[in-house]
């Protein structure tokens, strides 16, 4: 097994796209382990072929289609009122808008690319720094695949075997408490009266036709939640719900869609689809490589090795995931190691939404971790600003997550409670 | 090689149109699906195999896309590593083991469409070979992508 994880990790710091060097590393221990190559196609079928991972591409477009629609606009002016002028307030206005487009976009990328360019550009005129303008957007984008519809947890769902309906519902509450980490950041900058006082400047004739859509954008969620909760449709069949209520939104109540935008949110999507399910598919070979070397007696060891200390078990992966997000996008490391980890976690007598929320918010929190997170990018990008800059002011929100994720390791209800009651 | 490049671009553009097309078409098969079981009492029983097997093929024509376009994740630490020499090396090297796995796809793919093509989709009764074959044309395609992609690499180095 260690030869499979070495040949891995050298591909990958190689630079080698992630879903190949799965691939490559597979394919390299299959020869090795004189099994047929046959499973190289067969594993990748059989990792695609799954219902529940359809909801992805769904999700996917709906946010796409959104986002070309000037919703993130609408729901950033909506946010900007529901704050008013308070000291920091777009600070608050920032972390709002990222909860009410987390119920729309289900990826982190998606949030800072739509959020960063207007308020990563726009805080300094107000008298923000461009850093903490850049660091509040980059801590607030990893709500968004928290709060459902989340395409994280669709493919964790589906390479876990667990129900998504419930992960939706789970990711609730944590989704919200990353917002009052975030918002408590602010909160103690703004009373050092670091942070200057907010300039709304939206007239308050407009403010009903902006709560308005904010309403139609904001049901999207809540109709995919309370659908599938009812038991009306699959998660899966909500998605392609979403994006067909995404493309009336669009087209008919805000005209703000054309059919050249359409086609291109629809090329979009599916591009990026394709590559997290090639990810999947190579995940799957992967898997079946690990198994054959012998994986079932590490993961017996581990069990071992924790046994009556399920909260230690669980600060050991969140180290764990934290490390590897230091050196790589930890969703891979995740989609890889959950089916090996929740049998675990299940042994340990850990509730399935406890692991599994604590796993996907650390593994989240790789996508804003030094020095590859690839949202540290997109935000240096947007403002023009090196790392380091951008690192100075994000470690105190970086680090505000960290302690929600501690907090949810030892409150499971956190992760549990609403399930429970939901359901 | 301009003209190869233009080709295998050309190609790959269209598997991003194709992917496009595929998406919309998925999204109107499961809305039919629903709108049958709710408002005509009646559901398309081939609807959930025929969305299923249509990513399949989304997934790996949406790969060559992707390829072409550089959008895989990757860890991409060696981005201002060297001059341009190493850059030159470097991607190609790259390229060239993305084409070594895509190989083994495609060339597993065509087997597996050999041995199972004949069977047919348990619902819809399309024969297999139509999904498996998904496996084999993305991997081939994939190994065109990267070997132009490699050479091309090594082609930037030289000075025009």
């Amino acid at each position: 097994m260690s030869a499979v994880v070495i040949a891995l990790s050298a591909l990958l710091l190689a630079g080698m796209p992630v879903a190949f060097a799965f691939g490559l590393a597979s394919v390299a221990a299959l020869i090795l382990d004189q099994s047929s190559l046959l499973n190289v196609a067969s594993k990748m079928f059989a990792g695609l072929d799954s219902f529940v991972l359809l909801a992805a591409p769904f999700y996917i477009a709906a946010g796409e289609i959104m986002n070309r629609g000037g919703i993130s606009e609408r729901l950033i002016e909506l946010s900007r009122i529901l704050v008013g002028r308070v000291r920091g307030g777009t600070a608050y206005a920032t972390i709002i808008a990222a909860v009410l487009f987390s119920g729309i976009s289900g990826t982190a990328v998606a949030d800072i690319a739509a959020l960063g360019q207007i308020f990563i550009n726009g805080m300094p005129k107000e008298g923000y720094s461009k850093a903490f303008a850049a660091a509040l957007v980059t801590a607030s984008s990893v709500i968004g695949p928290i709060i459902p519809p989340s395409v994280i947890m669709v493919l964790y769902a589906a390479v876990a075997d667990i129900s998504v309906l419930n992960l939706f519902i789970a990711g609730i509450l944590p989704g919200l408490l990353l917002g009052v980490a975030c918002g408590l950041v602010v909160f103690f900058r703004g009373l050092k009266g670091e942070l200057p006082i907010a300039h709304v400047e939206i007239k308050r004739a407009d403010a009903p036709r902006l709560i308005r859509d904010g309403i139609l954008v904001m049901s999207l969620p809540g109709f995919i939640v309370i659908g599938t909760l009812t038991g009306a449709f699959t998660p899966t069949e909500a998605g392609g719900i979403a994006v067909i209520y995404a493309l009336f939104l669009g087209f008919f109540v805000f005209r703000s869609l054309d059919w050249a935008g359409l086609t291109q949110a629809m090329r979009n999507a599916a591009r990026l689809t394709a590559g997290l399910f090639l990810l999947i598919a190579t995940v799957e070979i992967v898997n079946y490589v690990l198994i054959m070397a012998g994986i079932g007696e590490w993961t017996a060891g581990l069990a071992k090795a924790f046994a009556g200390q399920p909260q230690l078990f669980m600060l050991a992966c969140v180290v764990a995931f934290l490390l590897i997000g230091l050196a790589l996008d930890a969703g891979p490391a995740l989609l890889l190691l959950a089916p090996f980890l929740l049998p675990v976690s299940r042994e340990m007598g850990i509730d399935d939404m406890h692991f599994s929320m604590v796993m996907i918010v650390s593994c989240t929190l790789g996508l804003i971790s030094p020095p590859v997170g690839i949202c540290l990018f997109v935000a240096c990008k947007i403002g023009n600003i090196t790392m380091r800059q951008l690192w100075s002011e994000l470690a105190l929100f970086f680090y505000a997550e960290i302690a929600l994720i501690v907090l949810m390791v030892f409150v499971p209800e956190i992760s549990t409670a609403l399930p429970r009651w939901l359901r | 090689m301009d003209r190869l490049r233009k080709i295998v671009g050309g190609a790959a553009i269209a598997c991003d149109h194709a992917v496009g097309w595929l998406l919309i078409a998925l999204v109107l098969i499961n809305g039919a699906g629903v709108f049958m079981r709710y408002v005509v009492g009646d559901s398309l029983s081939w609807s959930e195999e025929a969305i299923r097997y249509l990513a399949i093929w989304i997934a790996f024509l949406g790969s060559v896309a992707a390829s072409w376009s550089d959008e895989h994740m990757d860890m991409n630490l060696f981005a201002d590593f060297g001059g341009p020499a190493f850059q030159a090396w470097h991607q190609c090297l790259l390229h060239l083991l993305n084409t070594a796995f895509a190989v083994v796809v495609a060339w597993q793919g065509a087997v597996y469409c050999m041995l199972n093509g004949a069977q047919t989709a348990p619902t819809s009764g399309v024969p297999m070979l139509y999904v498996y074959g998904a496996i084999a044309v993305g991997g081939a395609l994939l190994t065109i992508v990267h070997l132009t992609k490699a050479a091309d690499a090594l082609m930037i180095r030289k000075p025009a």
